[in-house]
């Protein structure tokens, strides 16, 4: 049983509930009044281009910084920097944030005493974190000398091993391979299971589309969006999807962006060219349209060598709200 | 491809900004404190006097006028040690505590009783010293040396030093009448200084050894401490020399296996206790850069314990160090710790005490480890050097001894000397022990003030 308190999975309060936050460091504003609520048991994503506000967002959830103005509440307990050490929270840093000279046990063994767990349940603990993470039959080498994955699997474990109700994971699968990543997330999910609320803070798409029920897209200090996957793709990209023509000649992908008017009725965007032959378009009602734009080029005399249609992603639905422009700022 | 590499090296080097800036302070940082040491330290004549005391058992016209002369040397400074009952004694016990370099003991042979009145007698001088400082011991030797010879000249050329009434009758030996400290000004080379001495600022207490300064007593004073004058006019002729024999006796390491091992020991100790403690301070900095100290911090852990628990494991890791190291010392090169065991677990603890609050202040004052390694690594040598770890301090000038005593090296050092050198009562090391611990508090109370940056992210 991972629940410290299952009990507490009724309680009306959400996991996470924030209100109107802010956060200033001298001129720069990291956090804009931010707002949303992580519901009990629920996996939510928190995406931003790097500089949105995550990472302050994160420090003020966990206590290690205070925010200047607005309202943390963790299980409905305001979260207040003195308060930090509450065994309902559970943090896992992006960094390794573990002892690379000690074994797999015996950093479980101390980030559970720093936890609060003693004796038998500590002991208990351990055991089941070695289990969980697959490191069982390496529990005494040392981190350092474990692959990028294990490494991460115990960075993981030392996180949940007091079993928080919720758990802020920052960028759990940042340079594993796939396998560890499969791993990774399966150990997300049987935290899950077990009513663990989950806040995924990453910059992988498809590990947010995967692993998260909502997401919560940041951009400058501000909340963009925030709903489910398929709710935030209705909101900003629609029902649009992206054609990928390929005419045999580029000479037919010129007359196509010539004609281009003509077919305007069956296309909501041209996008742009690609090598030359390729012609990317965006189209509403895909299932009507694209049968009527095939009929009239070929009535036009442009021939399609092949098409390709694509469902708008979460990638898609990040660059339409937080644009291509790099943050390197 | 080389050249490829030297320019990435020197790229490398030149975005390390602090490197760069130690790379060429370190050399003249160390360049200049040892210029100090040796150029202002050794050969200054603005050393202060070193305090040897007198005691004259053969009290004949020759050993009076010696005393005399040496008394109104400008390098001396004489006290009277006529309250102490047994004045020798007593001189010991000044030289064990460090409050006195030397004590001149014009010895009474026993021959002297039939030679007294032979021009060209022998004569003995004994004197009594601390070897740990090498300097005054074979100055105040020098000084009798020349000063014998001085009076040598004064009889050739008809001047002869004469005590006013002065007798062979009177020449019964008073021990508690006849003894004197005083000090000798170092100066260049081994000619005497003849600048005025200056003003005591030492430990010892003027008042209670009645501390007189040469330049300012005359004959009738010592004629007055000395009992009844005497006449020995007739002792010391023209152009009569007595042979003259000075044996110097360490009275602190004659009686040790391995004599100096112990001040080294101590030295190298505390210098290797402030390394370990700055860079054992540095996990600190590393467990910020990989984000442990937040996971640490949101677990029920607070920054108190977290630095008091830092603090004592380097305490006693510290003291374990040096432990070993005084017990391979002791082993190998015959350091005497099974005797003073607990003036050493006081000391150690206390040094250790002092470097892990040091260590952890250097940490949280840094940003960056690399920060954290230049910066202690000038920090420490300097501390070394300037605190008696690489050169004695007794070498250096006042100034400098003066500011060594800013560092722990110079505390520590003269506590472990204290328990090993001097063999003093563990109640003598509370100035050490008090300095030590306070400041090892007082840094770590600035290093918890300084981590509160950490804990607000």
């Amino acid at each position: 049983m991972f629940m410290s308190n299952p009990s507490s999975l009724g309680s009306k309060y959400p996991a996470i509930l924030v209100r109107n936050l802010r956060k200033r460091f001298g001129a720069h504003i990291a956090l804009d009044g931010v707002g949303f609520e992580l519901k009990r048991g629920e996996r939510l994503g928190l995406l931003g281009p790097n500089g949105a506000g995550k990472t302050t967002l994160v420090r003020c959830l966990s206590g290690r910084i205070r925010s200047d103005a607005g309202e943390i509440k963790l299980e409905g307990q305001s979260v207040l920097p003195e308060a930090v050490g509450s065994a309902v929270l559970g943090i896992v840093p992006q960094e390794l944030a573990i002892y690379q000279d000690l074994t797999a046990y015996q950093n479980l063994c101390y980030f559970g005493r720093f936890h609060g767990l003693r004796g038998s349940d500590l002991k208990f603990r351990v055991a089941w974190a070695l289990e969980w993470t697959g490191l069982k039959d390496r529990r005494s080498q040392l981190v350092r000398h474990f692959s990028g994955g294990m490494k991460r699997r115990i960075n993981l474990a030392c996180g949940v091993l007091h079993q928080p109700r919720v758990l802020l994971l920052d960028e759990p699968t940042v340079g594993v391979d796939p396998q560890s990543r499969d791993r990774i997330y399966a150990m997300i999910d049987s935290l899950s299971d077990e009513g663990c609320s989950i806040l995924l803070t990453t910059h992988h798409m498809d590990e947010a589309e995967s692993q998260c029920d909502r997401l919560v897209i940041m951009d400058r200090g501000r909340i963009v969006a925030d709903g489910s996957i398929d709710a935030l793709i209705e909101r900003t990209i629609g029902s649009t999807r992206w054609v990928r023509l390929r005419f045999r000649r580029t000479q037919d992908a010129i007359d196509f962006e010539k004609l281009i008017d003509e077919f305007s009725t069956h296309i909501e965007e041209f996008i742009d060219f690609e090598e030359g032959s390729v012609v990317k378009i965006r189209m509403n009602e895909v299932a009507r349209n694209l049968p009527l734009l095939i009929g009239q080029l070929e009535g036009n005399g442009i021939a399609i060598e092949d098409i390709e249609v694509h469902a708008p992603s979460l990638h898609d639905v990040f660059i339409e709200l937080t644009g291509e422009q790099l943050r390197d700022d | 491809m080389i050249w490829n590499v030297f320019r990435l090296s020197l790229r490398q080097w030149l975005n390390r900004p602090w490197e760069v800036a130690l790379a060429f302070l370190l050399p003249i940082v160390f360049f200049s404190i040892f210029a100090l040491i040796f150029a202002r330290g050794i050969q200054s004549q603005r050393t202060e006097p070193l305090k040897i005391a007198a005691i004259d058992q053969m009290e004949d016209a020759w050993s009076t006028e010696l005393i005399k002369t040496l008394f109104k040397r400008t390098d001396l400074i004489f006290i009277y040690l006529n309250d102490a009952a047994d004045p020798l004694t007593r001189a010991n016990e000044l030289i064990r505590l460090g409050d006195l370099k030397a004590c001149v003991v014009i010895k009474r042979t026993s021959a002297d009783e039939g030679a007294r009145g032979s021009a060209a007698s022998t004569r003995m001088i004994e004197v009594l010293t601390d070897y740990s400082d090498q300097l005054a011991a074979g100055y105040v030797e020098s000084a009798i040396r020349e000063t014998v010879m001085r009076l040598s000249f004064a009889g050739v050329s008809g001047s002869r030093p004469v005590l006013p009434n002065a007798s062979d009758d009177d020449a019964s030996v008073n021990e508690s009448a006849a003894v004197v400290v005083g000090a000798v000004h170092q100066a260049e080379g081994d000619e005497v200084s003849l600048a005025p001495a200056k003003s005591n600022s030492d430990s010892l207490e003027v008042a209670d050894l009645g501390m007189v300064q040469s330049n300012t007593v005359d004959t009738e004073a010592i004629g007055g401490l000395r009992g009844k004058p005497k006449s020995g006019t007739n002792r010391v002729s023209a152009g009569a020399v007595p042979q003259l024999e000075i044996a110097v006796v360490d009275i602190l390491g004659d009686e040790k296996a391995n004599p100096l091992i112990s001040m080294y020991a101590a030295g190298i100790a505390v210098m290797f206790l402030l390394f370990n403690a700055t860079s054992g301070s540095g996990v600190l900095i590393d467990e910020r850069a990989n984000q442990t100290l937040d996971r640490l911090l949101s677990s029920q852990l607070t920054m108190d314990e977290l630095l008091l628990g830092k603090w004592f494991f380097m305490t006693a890791l510290g003291a374990v160090q040096v432990a070993v190291m005084f017990l391979w010392a002791s082993v190998v090169f015959s350091v005497n710790l099974s005797e003073h065991v607990d003036g050493f677990l006081m000391m150690t603890i206390a040094t250790s005490i002092a470097t892990s609050g040091f260590g952890l202040f250097m940490a949280t004052l840094c940003k960056t480890r690399a920060q954290l390694n230049g910066f202690s690594t000038v920090v420490v040598l300097t501390m070394s050097a300037l605190g008696g770890s690489m050169v004695p301090r007794y070498l250096m000038s006042d100034s400098l001894q003066r500011l060594g005593l800013l560092t722990f090296n110079a505390w520590a050092i003269d506590g472990y000397d204290k328990v090993f050198w001097r063999e003093l009562p563990v109640t003598a090391l509370a100035p050490q022990l008090a300095v030590l611990s306070l400041s090892g508090v007082f840094f770590l109370s600035v290093a918890r003030l300084l981590a509160i940056r950490w804990e607000n992210g």
